[in-house]
C-alpha cells in the first residue's frame, strides 16, 4: 500500500474480497478490472492470501469475461480440485461433533469449513489445511478420549509429564486422523500464554448458532464471538493473510454483531488496542459501514499506527513468513502499556515452545535451566531468519 | 460400458452438495468425491427414479428454456452408472 492506494493486483484482490458485492463493490471491482493488471500475479496472490475460492465465485463463475480463457481454466480447475480435496476434511468435521455431541462435549467448530459454509455459504470458499474444534477445558479430557476412540491419534508433541504444564500454558492437542490424514487440533483457548490475549472459552460456547452444514444442524460461535476469535486469531499471526480479513470484514458488515459484548470482552482482556487496530485495518483495506467502534477505532492513536504498519507489511508481497523481529515489534505495540509489555516479553523468553516440547528437547528436571538458555535460543532463531 | 438404468435413481446413502456453480457429489460406498458441473448436477438430481434418459433431456431444455437435445444426458448417466452412482429404480425393494 502507497500513497496512491493498493496496486492493480492487491487492489482487485480487496475488492472481489467479499461473499457477495453490493451494486457499489461491484462497480469499485468491475472499475479495476478495466486498468491494467498482471493476471498471474493476481492468481498467485489470492492462493497466497486464502483467496482462490473468491477469485473462482467472482472472476470466473459470475464474470466468465474476466480473465484471459486460459487462466479461468486454470482457476476452474484449482477450485475443483480443491472442493474434492476439502471434502473429507469438511465431512469428518460434521462426524467428529456429533461424536462429541453424543459424548455430551459441548463443542464447536473454528475457523476452517463451518466458517466457510456460515460465512460464504458452502464449505469449499475459504482455504484451510486443518480443522480446528473448541471444547471447555473442564471438557478436553473426554474429547480427546472420544476423538481417539473414533480413529484420532494421541496429541501429538506432549511429553506425558509435561501434560499439565501444557494444558496451563498452551491452547490445543494437535492429534490426527488416521482415516483422512487430516490434523484436528482439539482447543480449549485460543492464545498461549506468553501471548496473553486469553479469551474465556466460555464466551466463545454461549449462546452458539445454529448452521446449515453439509445437510446438518450445527451448533456454531455467534456472530460476536466468532468476530472475537478471529479478531485473536489474526492479531496473533499479524493478519498474514487477507483472506482472514475478508472473514472478519464479511462478520462486521453482514452479521449484525454486538459491539458493546465484543468491546467490553476486549477490554477485559487487554485487547481494546488491538481489536481497533483490525477494526481500522480492515476498513482500509475493505471498506466497513460507519459504527461507533469504528468511530472510536478512528480516535486511537496507537491503533491507527498498528493498522497502518499492519497494511504495509500486508502489501508488501513478500512470499517469506513474518520474520521474528516484525513479529516482537507488532507484537509489543499491540499490547498497551509497560507492564503488558514486560509480562509479555518475561513469558515469551522463559516458556518452552511447541518445538522444544515435540522435540523432546526440554524436561521438567532441567526446567530452571531452560529459562536461562531459551533467550539464547531465540537469538539464534533471530540472526537465522534475518530483519525479516 | 456400463448399462445405463431405464429409470435411474441415486443409490443409497450418495451425497450431492451445491458448491458454487456445480455440485461434490460423494459415494460413501467406494469413499469416492466428484465435482459435478452444472449440467451434471442437474442431470444427476433429476435421478428420482421418475425420469428416463428422453424425459431427462427434455426437463433440461425446459430448465435452458430451450429446444430438447435428444441424447444430451445419456453419456453423463453412462459416467454416473459406470461410478456406481445410479441404479434403476425398478431393481430397489420398497
Amino acid at each position: 500500500m502507497n500513497a496512491h492506494g493498493p496496486d492493480p493486483e492487491l487492489g482487485l484482490l480487496l475488492a472481489l474480497g467479499r461473499s457477495r458485492l453490493t451494486a457499489d463493490q461491484a462497480g469499485v471491482l468491475e472499475a479495476r478490472l478495466a486498468r491494467p493488471f498482471d493476471v498471474s500475479r493476481l492468481h498467485r496472490l489470492a492462493a497466497e492470501h486464502g483467496l482462490m475460492p473468491l477469485l473462482y465465485r467472482h472472476l470466473v463463475v459470475e464474470r466468465p469475461d474476466a480473465l484471459p480463457a486460459e487462466t479461468a481454466a486454470a482457476v476452474s480447475l484449482e477450485f475443483r480440485q480443491h472442493a474434492i480435496s476439502r471434502w473429507p476434511m469438511a465431512r469428518r468435521l460434521r462426524e467428529l461433533l456429533q461424536v462429541l455431541r453424543d459424548a455430551g462435549v459441548t463443542a464447536v467448530p473454528y475457523k476452517g469449513p463451518a466458517l466457510a459454509a456460515q460465512l460464504f455459504g458452502n464449505y469449499a470458499m475459504r482455504q484451510y489445511g486443518d480443522l480446528d474444534i473448541l471444547v471447555r477445558p473442564s471438557q478436553v479430557g473426554a474429547a480427546v478420549e472420544q476423538l481417539q476412540a473414533h480413529g484420532l491419534s494421541a496429541p501429538h508433541g506432549v511429553p506425558a509429564d509435561w501434560d499439565g504444564f501444557v494444558r496451563r500454558t498452551r491452547h490445543d492437542y494437535a492429534m490426527r486422523d488416521r482415516r483422512t490424514g487430516t490434523l484436528v487440533e482439539l482447543h480449549w483457548g485460543l492464545t498461549y500464554r506468553y501471548q496473553g490475549f486469553r479469551v474465556d472459552p466460555e464466551w466463545l460456547l454461549n449462546d452458539p448458532v445454529e448452521v446449515n452444514y453439509l445437510g446438518a444442524r450445527i451448533a456454531c460461535m455467534n456472530p460476536s464471538a466468532q468476530l472475537l476469535a478471529l479478531a485473536v486469531h489474526g492479531v496473533k499471526h499479524q493478519w498474514e493473510r487477507l483472506g482472514w480479513l475478508v472473514d472478519v470484514a464479511e462478520l462486521m458488515s453482514g452479521h449484525d454483531p454486538d459491539w458493546d459484548w465484543i468491546d467490553a470482552r476486549a477490554r477485559a482482556i487487554g485487547f481494546t488496542r488491538a481489536w481497533r487496530s483490525a477494526l481500522l485495518l480492515c476498513d482500509t483495506l475493505l471498506g466497513l459501514p460507519d459504527t461507533v467502534p469504528m468511530s472510536r477505532a478512528r480516535r486511537d492513536r496507537p491503533a491507527a499506527r498498528l493498522a497502518r504498519r499492519l497494511a504495509r507489511e500486508i502489501s508488501r508481497d513478500d512470499p517469506r513468513p513474518i520474520g521474528f523481529v516484525t513479529r516482537l515489534r507488532f507484537d509489543l505495540l499491540a499490547r498497551p502499556g509497560a507492564a503488558a509489555k514486560l509480562v509479555y516479553l518475561s513469558r515469551l523468553l522463559t516458556l518452552p515452545s511447541e518445538a522444544d516440547l515435540a522435540g523432546g528437547r526440554v524436561s521438567p528436571a532441567w526446567a530452571a535451566t531452560y529459562a536461562v538458555t531459551r533467550p539464547l535460543r531465540l537469538l539464534r532463531k533471530m540472526r537465522r531468519q534475518g530483519r525479516r | 460400458m456400463s448399462t445405463v438404468p431405464g429409470r435411474p435413481v441415486r443409490c443409497a446413502g450418495i451425497e450431492v452438495h451445491d458448491v458454487e456453480d456445480g455440485a461434490v457429489i460423494y459415494h460413501p460406498g467406494t469413499d469416492d468425491v466428484h465435482f459435478l458441473n452444472d449440467t451434471a448436477r442437474c442431470v444427476m438430481l433429476l435421478c428420482d427414479g421418475q425420469h428416463d434418459a428422453a424425459e431427462m433431456d427434455e426437463a433440461l431444455a425446459r430448465l435452458c428454456n430451450a429446444r430438447a437435445v435428444p441424447g444430451l444426458t445419456a453419456p453423463i448417466l453412462e459416467q454416473f452408472a459406470a461410478a456406481g452412482l445410479i441404479e434403476d429404480a425398478s431393481a430397489r425393494t420398497p
